[in-house]
């Protein structure tokens, strides 16, 4: 079984975009604001697992 | 959670940035968000837009929140009902497109008039949990705290949804242990982790888990140091009840105001609690920039004056999904104005541990009487641990009250002497509340239920004694 190759180009720029996320929700998480702190983790924890369930494929594809 | 680096206000600048906006900048960022939220609907809502031009409104003609509460049409159950019915399932009023939604939830159908339906979408849902995560926080909830969830978790409802998103995004370690676990298993799980610092519960459910604990002969205090503050929402309940519970778990008591229209709590205590130092109920205040909350006369529609009664109206200013606007809850609340508040905050308020429903209220020999206030009546009492009560007609066609109460677990060294004391001063109390004589008798714990949520106590079965 073959997968579909993916428009590369798209792939990049969803990464890419997820990466800032990241990096921008992990500066929201160093609030002093307590009330907050635990939304920017939340924020976090959803971006990171969006990132790494997209690992999987690029790995999967990387093999190819 | 007295530590003052705790203090609500010092530990958020977002939220201390919210208590100090003055009354003025309170009202204008309120009418700020309900511009923006009606422009919005006009488009989105066909349930709205008939509304509004049905009272000649538009979202720009709006100048002034008194314009806003004097021309736009009130809705109520019946109207959302009627919509749903008309433009199946959600009604005219969802204002996303159906395929944004992200959450369902539903009334809880318990007046018996049906269900309402609201479809909320991502954004919604987080609000949801917002409007949780925040009362919790004024009560002294903290990233990394044990919290033990006795609402049932799931299902259609607000309730159902609302604290598992509030505890998630609050960062507290919960357990959501109601509908799940039994009152004993709860305890046990307590147990296992004394270390807790939060629990939530309906204050019906509340009163059951602390006479779980006091039988099985655990003191809270001693077993559970860490705790930091118990929450309750749904039901009312004395004052004496209160100073007990907190004098029981050794923590303070938090109450919020909340619903499914509100999309969660639209308002609650702050860290001062349920019962003032000088043994006055507390505040419950208005998260006003999230819930335009009116108080009117129920008659009239007309404002009431601060510390009177009246119906709470609400208008969700940020909802994307099925948002209310000026919808008649049949919440009865004792409006208190900021200024007599004395907190520092313009937030509005209403009175802690007396909300009933308009639709509870029975007419009982001319007197219109609340559940509520019978509750004040018994439980007032520690001696008692559950009533029910209920109103029929007798073979004769008169109307007779019948109230059957339950003594505690930890009363039952009473001599018949002492129980009839009680049963005498209950009768004499809710007589005083009330304006009617009951009958009060003595019945055993398990002829009575044991409430998870809300406590449904009375039944009135007049018409049934008018069969012929």
């Amino acid at each position: 079984m073959t997968l579909e190759k993916f428009s590369s180009a798209s792939d990049e720029d969803e990464n890419a975009t997820l990466n800032y996320m990241l990096a921008a929700a992990e500066r929201l998480c160093k609030t002093n604001d307590a009330f907050m702190q635990g939304q920017y983790q939340h924020l976090r924890g959803r971006i990171c697992a969006l990132i790494e369930l997209r690992l999987a494929v690029d790995r999967q594809q990387e093999k190819l | 959670m007295s530590d003052r680096t705790n203090f609500p206000l010092t530990a958020s600048p977002l939220i201390a940035r919210l208590a100090g906006l003055s009354r003025n900048d309170l009202e204008a960022l309120q009418l700020a968000r309900l511009r923006r939220q009606l422009e919005r609907l006009y488009v989105a809502s066909p349930y709205y837009r008939r509304r509004m031009d049905a009272a000649r409104l538009s979202p720009e003609s709006v100048s002034s929140l008194e314009v806003f509460r004097s021309r736009f049409p009130a809705s109520d159950k019946a109207d959302f009902i009627s919509d749903q019915q008309e433009n199946p399932p959600f009604g005219a009023r969802l204002s996303i497109p159906r395929d944004q939604v992200a959450l369902v939830t539903m009334t809880g159908g318990t007046s018996g008039q049906g269900q309402e339906i609201y479809g909320r979408s991502q954004r919604d849902i987080h609000t949801l949990g917002y409007l949780h995560a925040l009362p919790w926080f004024l009560a002294g909830l903290r990233p990394g705290d044990i919290a033990i969830n006795c609402v049932p978790a799931g299902g259609m409802t607000t309730g159902g949804w609302g604290p598992g998103e509030g505890f998630r995004i609050a960062g507290a370690v919960a357990f959501h242990a109601g509908g799940t676990l039994s009152t004993d298993a709860k305890i046990d799980l307590m147990l296992r982790f004394p270390e807790f610092r939060f629990v939530y519960a309906s204050t019906n459910y509340l009163h059951t888990l602390t006479e779980g604990i006091l039988r099985r002969g655990i003191d809270p205090k001693a077993t559970f140091p860490n705790i930091g503050a118990l929450f309750i929402a749904s039901e009312g309940y004395p004052i004496e009840w209160a100073q007990r519970i907190e004098a029981i778990w050794g923590c303070q008591l938090g109450e919020g105001y909340g619903s499914t229209q509100c999309a969660g709590f639209a308002g609650s205590t702050f860290d001062a609690g349920v019962v003032t130092e000088d043994g006055h109920r507390g505040y419950i205040y208005l998260f006003e920039w999230e819930t335009l909350c009116e108080i009117v006369d129920s008659q009239t529609l007309e404002p009431v004056r601060p510390g009177e009664v009246g119906e709470l109206i609400v208008t969700n200013l940020s909802v994307e999904g099925s948002p209310v606007v000026r919808f008649r809850t049949g919440d009865a609340v004792r409006f208190i104005s900021h200024r007599e508040t004395r907190s520092g905050q313009a937030w509005n308020a209403i009175e802690c541990g007396t909300i009933g429903r308009y639709d509870d209220m029975m007419k009982i020999r001319g007197n219109n009487v609340w559940p509520a206030a019978v509750d004040a009546a018994v439980f007032i009492q520690p001696e008692i641990a559950e009533y029910a009560g209920r109103v029929y007609t007798s073979a004769d066609g008169k109307t007779e009250i019948e109230v059957r109460l339950a003594f505690a677990d930890h009363a039952a060294r009473l001599g018949t002497d002492d129980r009839q004391r009680l049963l005498c001063a209950v009768r004499n109390k809710i007589k005083e509340r009330t304006n009617v004589w009951m009958t009060v008798v003595e019945v055993s714990r398990s002829d009575l239920p044991e409430f998870a949520y809300k406590a449904r106590r009375w039944k009135d079965e007049r018409q049934e004694g008018y069969k012929l």
